[in-house]
Order: structure tokens, then sequence, then C-alpha cells
């Protein structure tokens, strides 16, 4: 990369580090705190757990990165989409499906919901409107649908997707890792990446460019959806079953994981690899604080707290590098 | 009824920001219950003065004088309080209030006592003197019209006892009915004893209302004339005087190519009669039109950012779909608009990025955008745009808003289209700049393209093109080869069509 006809990049280049270092920085200081204050926070087994849960939430995030990028804020049905998704994907596996079939069933369901909402924002809906509707419509039909009662799949025969360990690590961690290597190679090498970030950084003129907002909309929220989806088959096939709780709190997680990351809330800014830091970072928090025995709402009180930090934090920076 | 004595005084009024001097030791005056209209081309100071005596700006030297005492504005309210009163040009009432909310917003002494109906009483014989006595004070201002909100914002002024009330370009964005109404609430202002300072591009307004005209070109102030002494054509020398040469490029002696464009009967709703017009490949085509003349719309609709409700676009002979930008594109067709910062530009990307932005498909194989092809395209379109070369890869909000015209023009050259509309191709851009991208227009067509501006600028319009097309109020007035105008003509066109002057 540093052939004699390349263009320099004048001074974007030192500053465009701020914020990654940012992200890193609050993991190390993160890191830091729970091998000070609590021994078994650094330890193998517990890495495991911590990757394993933020494999989840990492999934989730990734995804919903791209609607956040595209200027469409948040999805606050990820949450409803991934427990419907392991519901389905366990009724499926009782009624004697063929594994592959089920994920393929599952697949589709979530991508009528994820094209749905896109499709409504397209046409102009508030995607934070639409999503806490459409979350509603499908807590609802989940919760009347199943008798509020857990599905069972009655078989092992998928139990191997949520709970194997390649090369010692668990399948969900690839995942993860994977997801989140292929969104962000495709936001900063493909054609698709970049009309997202257009869009998002400023619609209209994306519109005179010929980019068509809306069509983004409608694959923005369908990868989200899809995101959602990988994780609920996750869940139900390693506890073999699906319940409406599981993803209880996956919404603000996954915003969390968002934010700290750094993509910025109008749109037109951020990256997939920062978000899945973003990810680590949360489930790491939420990890060392149940080993430090803090109640649920405790929990919930410093997760919000990173959210507002990090918000602020990365408004200032914002604010004072376009003043610079 | 204009006493001798004037109400507002203004002397040696000298304003720069940075190397331009906006104001050049400018004198400007009003008489008690005066009409006085301030014209000039764009550029010429008007607003900064208009905003000096907002008390937007200080001015750099000069004094001002009001009633015959020396006064100083160093904010908004303290011109407020002299009674100095604007009219704002983008409007600045809050829609989901109501009218007489609007009235009293911001009013400090009206005491406690807000309830809508008490509101409402007060507000009464204030739309009366706009000539709203009929609407309801409480309802809201998003059901009004431009005109009525316009009025409405008049009447907030009048709460304040404004004794001066400037009107900048009032009617810009009104229809012919509503331009009427405004200007009999202006007479009838005029008649309770206020003094009006008449901002407009409009010269027959001049004439209708003013009693008098000041005339500011560059920077400097000419005294003020009665409008019953001067003609039409003598107003526009003064407006003109003479012209900056060296800021346009030769035209070069290529003779235009085969029809690249073709625009046939085309209507919308902001036109008023259907439009014609033809490009040809390595021709410049400048439609000259005030705001809301049509001219910027035209482009628009071309673009396939209006809808049509009939006529027809055609490109290199085939047609193009209607109303979709993407299919405008395709089919070759660019457009940079008037309003950069909307819809113009990538403020928080980097000016690569902006850059290649309308040409993916040409940066990208089989969706892969390749880097090395983004480079090599936005450092052609740098070195032809002479934009610096060093700062591709920073924010395109970074760079000046000359820069930043050149990146929201230049782009659409990445993709070579067959026509480039462009509507205000200097807006908001220093003089050097705009000589650049004069020059560059003329050397893209020169490249085979076919260029549509369209500009309320007319020393712009005479300066670059080789066809020149007059709008007036939605409507196209002329088409005529270079040759076959001039600045008088011209301007008595886009101002002042229906006239048998010459």
């Amino acid at each position: 990369m540093t052939g004699s006809g390349r263009v320099p990049t004048g001074g974007a280049r030192p500053r465009s580090m701020i914020v990654p270092l940012a992200v890193v920085g609050a993991l190390v200081v993160l890191g830091v705190i729970g091998w000070v204050t609590t021994p078994e926070f650094i330890t193998y087994r517990n890495f495991l757990n911590i990757i394993r849960a933020a494999a989840l939430i990492g999934i989730i995030a990734v995804t919903m990165t791209l609607i956040t990028i595209a200027g469409s804020f948040f999805s606050l049905s990820v949450s409803q989409t991934a427990a419907m998704s392991a519901i389905g994907f366990a009724a499926f596996m009782s009624w004697g499906w063929p594994v592959w079939s089920a994920v393929l069933a599952v697949i589709l369901l979530a991508s009528v919901v994820g094209v749905l909402q896109g499709g409504a924002v397209a046409l102009g809906g508030n995607p934070i409107v639409v999503t806490l509707a459409v979350g509603a419509v499908l807590f609802g039909l989940a919760a009347w649908l199943t008798d509020n009662k857990t599905v069972r799949t009655g078989t092992y025969a998928a139990e191997w997707i949520g709970t194997s360990r390649p090369l010692g690590i668990p399948t969900q961690t690839w995942a993860f890792v994977l997801i989140a290597l292929l969104t962000a190679v495709m936001l900063t090498r493909t054609r698709f990446g970049r009309e997202v970030t257009l869009v998002g950084a400023n619609r209209w003129a994306a519109a005179t460019v010929g980019i068509r907002p809306g069509r983004i909309a409608v694959y923005v929220f369908w990868v989200s959806a899809l995101g959602a989806a990988l994780a609920g088959i996750f869940t139900a096939a390693q506890f073999s079953q699906g319940r409406l709780d599981h993803f209880d709190g996956a919404d603000i997680d996954a915003i969390a994981a968002i934010l700290v990351g750094g993509a910025a809330i109008q749109g037109g800014e951020g990256s997939a690899l920062r978000t899945a830091v973003g990810a680590v970072f949360i489930a790491g928090l939420q990890n060392l604080m149940v080993l430090r025995g803090f109640s649920y709402g405790v929990r919930v009180f410093f997760v919000g707290l990173a959210i507002l930090v990090s918000v602020s934090a990365y408004t200032l920076l914002r604010n004072r590098r376009r003043l610079a | 009824m204009t006493s001798g004595a004037p109400l507002l005084e203004m002397r040696s009024i000298s304003k720069s920001f940075g190397s331009i001097r906006a104001l050049d030791q400018v004198d400007f005056e009003v008489r008690h219950g005066e009409v006085m209209a301030l014209v000039g081309e764009n550029g010429a100071g008007k607003s900064t003065l208009v905003k000096i005596l907002a008390g937007m700006y200080a001015p750099d030297s000069g004094e001002i004088e009001l009633a015959g005492r020396a006064v100083e504005f160093s904010g908004a309210s303290q011109s407020e309080h002299a009674g100095i009163a604007v009219v704002q040009q983008e409007l600045s009432l809050v829609p989901t209030l109501s009218i007489a909310d609007n009235i009293f917003l911001g009013d400090t002494k009206r005491g406690w006592n807000t309830a809508p109906r008490v509101l409402a009483l007060a507000a009464m014989p204030f739309l009366a003197q706009v000539g709203l006595e009929n609407l309801d004070p409480r309802g809201r201002v998003e059901r009004l019209t431009v005109a009525e909100r316009q009025l409405i914002e008049v009447a907030r002024l009048l709460a304040r006892d404004a004794r001066v009330l400037i009107f900048d370009e009032p009617t810009a964005a009104l229809a012919d009915r509503e331009i009427e109404r405004v200007k009999s609430v202006v007479q009838s202002l005029q008649y309770q004893g206020r003094s009006i300072i008449y901002v407009t591009h409009r010269l027959d307004e001049v004439f209708d209302l003013a009693d008098r005209v000041t005339v500011f070109r560059d920077g400097r102030s000419n005294p003020p004339v009665s409008t019953g002494d001067i003609t039409l054509d003598a107003l526009i020398s003064m407006m003109l005087g003479g012209s900056l040469a060296a800021l346009f490029p030769d035209r070069g002696g290529g003779r235009p190519g085969e029809v690249v464009l073709e625009v046939s009967d085309l209507l919308t709703d902001r036109l008023s009669t259907p439009v014609s017009l033809e490009v040809r490949a390595g021709e410049i085509v400048g439609l000259a039109g005030q705001l809301g003349s049509g001219a910027g719309d035209t482009l628009r609709a071309v673009a396939g950012h209006e809808t049509l409700l009939s006529g027809s676009v055609t490109v290199a002979g085939r047609a193009v779909r209607a109303n979709s930008p993407a299919a405008a594109i395709r089919s070759g067709v660019g457009y940079s608009s008037s309003d950069r910062k909307r819809d113009g530009i990538f403020l928080q990307r980097p000016v690569v990025e902006n850059l290649t932005s309308p040409s993916l498909g040409l940066v990208s194989t089989a969706g892969w955008l390749s880097r090395r092809a983004e480079r090599r395209m936005s450092d052609r379109i740098a070195r032809v745009f002479t934009i610096d070369r060093a700062r591709l890869g920073s924010m395109a909000g970074a760079l000046s808003g000359g820069n930043q015209q050149k990146v929201a023009v230049g782009k659409w050259t990445g993709s070579r289209p067959r026509v480039l509309l462009v509507d205000e191709p200097t807006r908001g851009v220093d003089v050097g700049a705009r000589a650049e991208i004069y020059s560059h227009l003329r050397s893209i067509a020169g490249d085979g393209m076919g260029i549509v501006f369209a500009s309320s600028d007319t020393q712009e319009v005479l300066g670059i093109s080789d066809t020149v097309a007059a709008f007036f109020r939605g409507a196209q007035v002329s088409v005529r080869a270079r040759e076959d105008t001039d600045s008088r003509l011209l301007t008595r066109e886009i101002t002042h069509p229906r006239t048998d002057g010459s």
C-alpha cells in the first residue's frame, strides 16, 4: 500500500482513527477493571462464555448496523424476530422436518418480516414506529400460537448447531466472526455497501445520483431480520426448544453494541467491525456484572450508562472534528 | 406623503468578508412614509445591507441614524427595539402553532395571559392591517398559503410596532394573484405612515410600488432616484454597468454536433406554459430567470425530479422514462441542483466517494468496488475541475464553497453523460472559483457534452451560453442565439417581458 502513485489522503486518515481507538480502548479498560476486581473474569472458561454470549448479540448488532448506517436508526423488532425464529425452528423440528428445511423455512419467515418492514420504511414510515409495531405484532402472534408455552424440538438432531465447538470455539462464535467480516467487506468493498452509506449520509443527494433509498431500506431491514433469525436458530438448537423470552433485552444490547461501536445515529458512518467489538464489550460488561453478583436492575443501569457515555463522547468528538 | 427628512439614514457603510468587499462606502436612506426600492444584480450587496439593518452583521465602518439619532445594532433584538423589522425570505413562522400564537411569538411585553381567546382578540387589529381579517386567529399556520404566511409575518412585525419594514424579495416564491395581495398590503402600510424598504429582482414592482429606487452594483450605491424620473431602460443600465469579460472563457469556434437533448412541450405544475428546448453536443444553453421563473424547475423536470403533466424528454434520440431520477441518469442525464447542501453533495463523506457516487457502476465489477478505478476516476475529475488532489481523502464538508461546487458539478463528468444540467452553477461561490467553473463547463462541452444551466444572473448566462432562453413566472419567454440578445434585452425579458419598450 505504499505505491508512489498513491493519492495522499490529507489530514483525514489520522483523525478517522479516533473512533476505532476509542472502541478498542473501552474494551481494554473493561478488561483491566475485570482483571483487577474479579479473578475469575480473565479465565479461558469465562472467555468462552463471553464470546458465546457476544456472538448472539453480535450477529444481531452487526446486521442491524446496516440499518443504522443507512440512516434508518435501529430496528426495535429484532428480539421478537429472533424469538419467533427460535419458536418456529423448534416447531418445525418437532414436526419431524429435516434440519435443512427447518432452517430454510425460518429464513423465509424472517425474510417476509424483514422485507415488509423495509417496505413500510421505504414508503415513508418512521423506522422506530414501524419496527416497534411489527415487534408487538410478532410477539403477540407468537404468544397466541404457542399459548405462552415453551416449544420443544423433541429431537437432538439440530443440537450440534448450537453446542459443537470446531477447533474449541463455539459455532455461534464462528458464525459471528464470519458475519462480522462479511458485513465489513460488504460495507467497504461492494457497491451495495457504498450505496447504503451514501443513502445514510444524505438520502436526497443519493436519490439525485440515481441510488434508490427505498430499495436500500428494504435490503437493510431484510439483512437485519436474517441476522435475528440466525440468532434464533442457534438458540433453539442449543437448548432444543424455543421460548418467547429467549431474547429479552436483546434489542437494547444490540443497540448498545452499535452505539459503543461509534456508528453515527443519523447514518452515513459506522463499521461492522467496530459494532462487533462493541458487542464483545457489552457481553463482557454483562458477564462481569453477573460475576460480581449485580442485580438485574443494576445491570440494565450500567448498559444504559454505557450508551449514554458513548453517544455523548462520540458526539463531542465529531463536533470537534467538524470545527477543526 | 414623503416629507423631506430621512427617517433612516446610512452613510459610508462598508463591510468585507475576508478578501471580498461586499459593501464599499454605501449610502442609503428612507424617508417617513416612503417605499424605497432596492435593486441590483446578485452579489451587488443588497442582502448584506439588509442583514446589517437586521442587526445580523455589524458594519466595518460607517454610521446609521434613525430619526436623527445615531444608532448601533449589535443583535437582532436591538434593531427590533429601534423599530426596524425584516420580513424574512425564509419564513420564520411555526407551522403547528396558531396564527395568533405566531403573531405574538417571542413578544416579551405580552405578559402571562396567553389564553387562546385573549391572544386571538389581541391579534385581530394586526390581521386587519394586512388584509387578513377574514382569518380565524386560532387557526393553524400550516393551513395557510405562502402569501398568507408572509402577511402573517408582516402582522407579527406590526405587533412589535415596526416603523421601518424591510421586504426582502417578498414575491419571489408567489403566484401572480398572491403578489397583488402583498403589493396592496405594502401600499396600505405606506398610507399608515410606515417606511418600507422593498428589495426585489422584479422591476415591474419597482415602478408599481416605490417612490424612489436605489441601485446597488458591485458593492457600491448609486444616489436614490425618483421612480417618476427614470425609465425602465435607464434603470437596467444602472444595474448592469460595465461587465467583467475576463470572468468568462472564450466560446471557442467548435460547431455544435447532433441534438443530444430534446424537450418538447414539457409541463409541470410549476410551469404555466409548456417548455420546448433543443440542445446539441458541445453546446451550452443558459436558461435565465429569477427564482420562481420556471428555469430551474425545467431542469428538475428533465432530470426526473418533478412529475410531468405532459410533454416528453428525448436524449440522443431515445425517450427518457419520466419522473425517475435513476432512469434519467441511465439515459445519460446528469443533474446538479441549486441547493448543494441539500441534495448536491455528501458533506460527511470523503471527496473521492462524492466524485464516484453517480458512476458506481463504472468503478465496480460484479458489485465489487475497485479502489484503483475509484482513485483513477476521481483523480481525472479532480484534474479537470482543479480540485486539490491532496484533499481527495478529506470530507467534502471541509472544502470551501467553491470547491464543494466543483465537486457537486464535476462528479457528473465521471460517467460522461450526454447532457449535464446545472441549476445555479455558481451560487455561494467566490469570483475566482466562478471563473474556474465557467471554463470547466466550457471545456467539458468541448468534449461533446450538451450543457443546460439555469441562472438568475444575466451576466453569467450571457457570458457562457451559446443559446439563451428567458423565463418569467413559469413561462419560457424566448429562445435566442447568444448573438441575438444582449444584457438589456435579457434583463427586460426576465423581469418585465410584457412591455413595449424597444
